[in-house]
């Protein structure tokens, strides 16, 4: 699994460096920016959980996959390396994020309310989870060419719903959990991580039937 | 204990098929895995290392089925495929650094030994290496961590007649351990020929001939002859008939022909040539 997610990091600092120095941008810019924080948190997010499929995409382009059927790793290994990858970006970012609202709101009181931005943190840490939980069985079962149409079709759904729900941040998405379910904010994440390993589930049975 | 045993492997696509091929690798020995282009050498390949599901048959390498707890065969079987499948945009410390990661008994001494040796640019990216070049730091990858069977697919195609020279003796020094087993599928005989102990020749996805390449090459012999003197032979002898610059030539079985008939010795190439002639027409 180390030899794999070494790998992907080369893949990525090689082909999306800048895409990752964006991420890091934006978790940053609260801290000097008002009202567009909880945007590009979103983005910041979102863009760690579609990383992996980008990833996919180059190894489908270099046909890594052939030459890893012949490598000392399991196809659950292949598979589990992306969702792990996925999880390790958003809470990266996730926390980044975090951190930046944690100094602002030392720098300046008042300006950003602690418990609000984890409350949000977690919804959106909760939707960025369920969309790979969706994208990642489709794409391990069609390869990233063919899940392409889905993948849009998803993603434009998820990221409309991201969208409307980061324009009602704070007290709005403590309330709006617990007026909609009456269930407590933290227990999105962690319903949607329940998911995400289903999802990884569902991917292995789904890769172990793929020719390669 | 067999480096690799295939019995009754069977695979189907649309338009082609592979049909119950069986052979056997006995350990410390080379066996050339020859066939046109279609012919399945590369699906044989795919299907020893689980890479795509078999229809029927069973594959054992090293001694153990390839369903079995392969994660943990595939640490000694090194792989060349017939193109090299490394990310673009990697470099070959990042390969190396990867491999290390990945294989328990990787040898960063000999891998950076053959990168040396093939004289590979060490910070260049994957994609901007020649298919030569490509091929080299796939084989130096498959020897650097101290498998007991190699798996190569095509490994020397695309290579100049220096570097394949160069690869072959470095597969010859592979197996002088009589623990290590290669598996070389080609389509160029000549490779095959100098490297192999045992010739398998796979033609539209149906095996003809799996024996030691001495025994072939012992086995039959090869006649010019006018067409009387071919149609005088029994036709269990003759295995394939061309039309020749003075009459016919002629693929025949020593042992079933007669002794009065002079037979010129063949190469592996010819063998196969017209085996698969005789396969077409039946």
């Amino acid at each position: 699994m180390k030899g794999l997610l070494l790998k992907d990091w080369f893949v990525l600092w090689k082909q999306c460096k800048w895409m990752l120095f964006l991420v890091i941008l934006y978790t940053l810019l609260p801290l000097v920016s008002d009202g567009a924080g909880t945007f590009l948190a979103c983005f910041s997010v979102l863009f760690m959980a579609i990383l992996p499929i980008t990833v996919l995409g180059f190894d489908e382009r270099s046909k890594w996959e052939r030459y890893a059927a012949a490598l000392p790793v399991s196809r659950d290994d292949l598979v589990l390396s992306k969702y792990l990858l996925a999880l390790l970006g958003m809470i990266g970012a996730a926390l980044l994020y975090l951190l930046s609202s944690l100094v602002l709101s030392a720098v300046r009181p008042g300006s950003v309310s602690p418990q609000e931005t984890v409350s949000f943190l977690c919804l959106l840490f909760a939707g960025a989870l369920a969309f790979d939980a969706v994208n990642f069985p489709i794409i391990f079962r069609l390869g990233v060419e063919k899940g392409r149409l889905w993948f849009f079709l998803i993603a434009a759904l998820f990221g409309g719903a991201i969208g409307a729900a980061s324009a009602v941040a704070g007290d709005a998405a403590v309330s709006l959990g617990q007026a909609l379910l009456g269930v407590p904010v933290w227990a999105f994440p962690l319903a949607a991580l329940a998911v995400f390993g289903l999802s990884a589930w569902l991917s292995c049975r789904l890769y172990a039937r793929r020719d390669l | 204990m067999n480096a690799l045993e295939v019995l009754g492997l069977r695979k189907n696509y649309p338009g082609f098929r592979l049909e119950d091929v069986s052979f056997t690798l006995p350990s410390g020995c080379i066996l050339g895995l020859i066939g046109e282009n279609g012919a399945g050498k590369s699906t044989v390949i795919r299907l020893i290392l689980d890479a795509i599901r078999r229809d029927g048959g069973e594959v054992r390498v090293l001694g153990k089925d390839n369903r079995d707890n392969f994660k943990a065969t595939k640490e000694d079987i090194g792989v060349v495929l017939d193109e090299a499948y490394f990310p673009e945009g990697l470099n070959v410390r990042q390969v190396g650094a990867v491999l290390r990661r990945i294989y328990r008994n990787w040898d960063d001494a000999q891998f950076s030994s053959l990168i040396r040796r093939f004289s590979l640019p060490e910070n260049r990216a994957f994609k901007d290496f020649s298919r030569g070049m490509k091929m080299k730091l796939s084989i130096a990858a498959a020897l650097a961590h101290q498998a007991k069977l190699l798996v190569l697919d095509e490994a020397t195609s695309g290579l100049d007649p220096i570097a394949r020279d160069e690869i072959v003796e470095l597969f010859h020094d592979f197996t002088r351990d009589e623990t290590h087993s290669i598996l070389i599928s080609s389509h160029i005989v000549s490779d095959l020929e100098k490297l192999c102990d045992y010739i398998a020749f796979l033609h539209k996805g149906r095996l003809l001939v799996c024996e030691e390449k001495d025994r072939l090459l012992e086995r039959y012999g090869f006649l010019r002859c006018d067409r009387q003197t071919l149609a005088r032979l029994s036709p269990a002898a003759v295995h394939g008939v061309r039309d020749g610059e003075f009459g016919v030539e002629a693929l025949v079985e020593r042992e079933k022909a007669p002794s009065s008939v002079q037979l010129d010795p063949v190469g592996i190439e010819d063998i196969i040539v017209f085996l698969a002639k005789e396969a077409g027409r039946q």
